[in-house]
């Protein structure tokens, strides 16, 4: 009897040691668990941004802001306010943000700010690139991470070439520059358009501060990153 | 009901004379000459192990014929045809295997690789594969996918380079040509001893077809929390789990 116990055991303890033995990739776990969300559709279909455009990027007449510019290992310096609005590209009183450096105007931005998004109209020094319609660059209401198409025309030099873009905004993060710590909406865009007939793409990503505005940026010129970060601002 | 390509001149010969020996054997129940008759009583089992090893072996192979295609474009990502290197092959047992490499406007990847699963040496757990390459898995979690019960193993390796951390986030899992679905380790000796079960059931007594899915991308370091890399993957993993899907049910 005994014996025929011992047989059995025998025979069903690996049985029973199969199924528990735990697998080769381990428990789930790891210093990095906070990198996974569970997929939730419902709630990555919600807009991620709560404000208003013109909070999000303030554009009343004092405003300034003083931003440190870093490219091809060299810094500087550069003061950006708000001009006068203008008209360009067919569109009556765009919101214009003229960058000084040294003390003298090199760079405007024109704009078109509504409740729920932001585009932009021309950018450039003497001559200005002028996007037809404004390029969408936020949208309000879009779910974090998806992107948004544009499509048009941009004008330069005379010249009209076809463009695409597609823009995304993200969750708010944290983000840190020279005026401190701030809760950001990064905004992605990436254009691309053809130059002397090759395709180029222009990548470039905003951080935006309810309240402050753009609080970072960077973007690529040929090979060459920029990063701007925010030093000081003005917000009277 | 049997898949011709998996049958091999080797299976063919097996089966052939397995099952001669199987039939002497049942011969040898009718025998009156008690010798003869002993011998091939005796011949009867091992009659039967070669010919379930056979099958076995037919299922196996079976089992690692069906190669889904990978979706060529999803969305805004464009794909470009990325072959699994021979080197991997190699290590693999030479499994039928496809990869794609995708890109989307923000210049960001993610990579994508199918390898057939037929005998156990074709599946490579990437806890042990991508960590011995200078990689340390520092998270794994199960998640489910809300379609069905699909679910993924998300992992996290990271390395550390001159640079600063670098690390890849990948999504793995299983799924059989009927769309049933998998996590598990199927690698390690004794470890993985019921997923190894679970695959030789469902390849030999159920006759399913498996794929092994590999998909990842580096999170770059502006992407502090993974969020939109994650985003990636979730988006080209449930594309590519719904083609195999749909693949799986038009061949059935």
């Amino acid at each position: 009897m005994r014996q025929t116990m011992r047989a059995t055991l025998f025979v069903l303890l690996p049985l029973v040691l199969i199924p528990s033995g735990c697998g080769s990739d381990g428990p789930d776990d790891g210093p990095d668990m906070n990198f996974f969300r569970t997929p939730d559709s419902e709630a990555d279909r919600k807009p991620v941004i709560e404000e208003n455009v013109s909070l999000l990027f303030p554009t009343g007449k004092e405003r300034l802001w003083k931003m440190n510019v870093r490219a091809m290992d060299k810094t500087s310096f550069e003061t950006v306010r708000v001009d006068s609005p203008r008209n360009i590209g067919g569109i009556d009183n765009a919101t214009t943000l003229t960058m000084y450096q040294n003390g003298k105007p090199y760079r405007s931005e024109m704009f078109q700010i509504k409740k729920d998004s932001l585009a932009l109209i021309a950018a450039g020094g003497n001559d200005k690139m002028i996007m037809s319609p404004p390029m969408a660059i936020l949208r309000t209401q879009s779910p974090p991470g998806v992107e948004y198409k544009w499509e048009g025309e941009i004008t330069f030099k005379g010249a009209k070439a076809p463009a695409t873009a597609f823009s995304r905004v993200h969750a708010s993060e944290e983000v840190v520059t020279p005026a401190g710590k701030f809760k950001a909406y990064r905004v992605d865009t990436s254009l691309t358009t053809i130059i002397e007939g090759r395709s180029v793409t222009f990548p470039a990503s905003r951080w935006f501060v309810p309240g402050v505005g753009i609080v970072k940026q960077t973007f690529r010129v040929g090979n060459a990153v920029v990063e701007k970060e925010l030093v000081s601002y003005t917000s009277s | 009901m049997f898949q011709s390509e998996a049958i091999t001149p080797v299976i063919t010969a097996s089966f052939i004379v397995s099952t001669i020996a199987l039939l002497l054997s049942v011969i040898g129940l009718f025998i009156s000459k008690r010798r003869y008759a002993m011998a091939l009583q005796v011949a009867a089992p091992l009659a039967i192990i070669a010919f379930a090893g056979t099958f076995a072996t037919y299922r196996f192979r079976n089992a690692g014929l069906w190669l889904p295609p990978l979706p060529d474009n999803i969305g805004n990502w464009k794909a470009v045809d990325t072959p699994v290197s021979k080197d991997t092959l190699a290590l693999l047992g030479f499994p039928l295997a496809c990869g794609h490499e995708y890109q989307n406007q923000f210049s960001e990847v993610v990579y994508s690789s199918a390898v057939c699963a037929g005998p156990f040496e074709n599946y490579h757990d990437p806890t042990v594969c991508v960590a011995s390459n200078g990689f340390q898995l520092t998270a794994k979690k199960t998640l489910p996918m809300e379609i069905g019960k699909w679910k993924v193993r998300a992992m996290i390796f990271k390395k550390s380079t001159p640079r600063g951390d670098m690390r890849i986030m990948m999504y793995y899992w299983t799924q059989t040509r009927r769309g049933n679905t998998a996590t598990e380790a199927r690698m390690g000796n004794f470890r993985d001893m019921g997923a190894r079960l679970q695959t030789g059931y469902s390849s030999v007594v159920q006759g399913e077809q498996n794929v092994i899915m590999r998909i990842y991308t580096v999170i770059p370091p502006d992407d502090t929390e993974g969020k939109q890399s994650q985003r990636n993957l979730n988006e080209i993993c449930t594309a590519t789990y719904k083609l195999l899907l749909e693949d799986g049910a038009r061949k059935n």
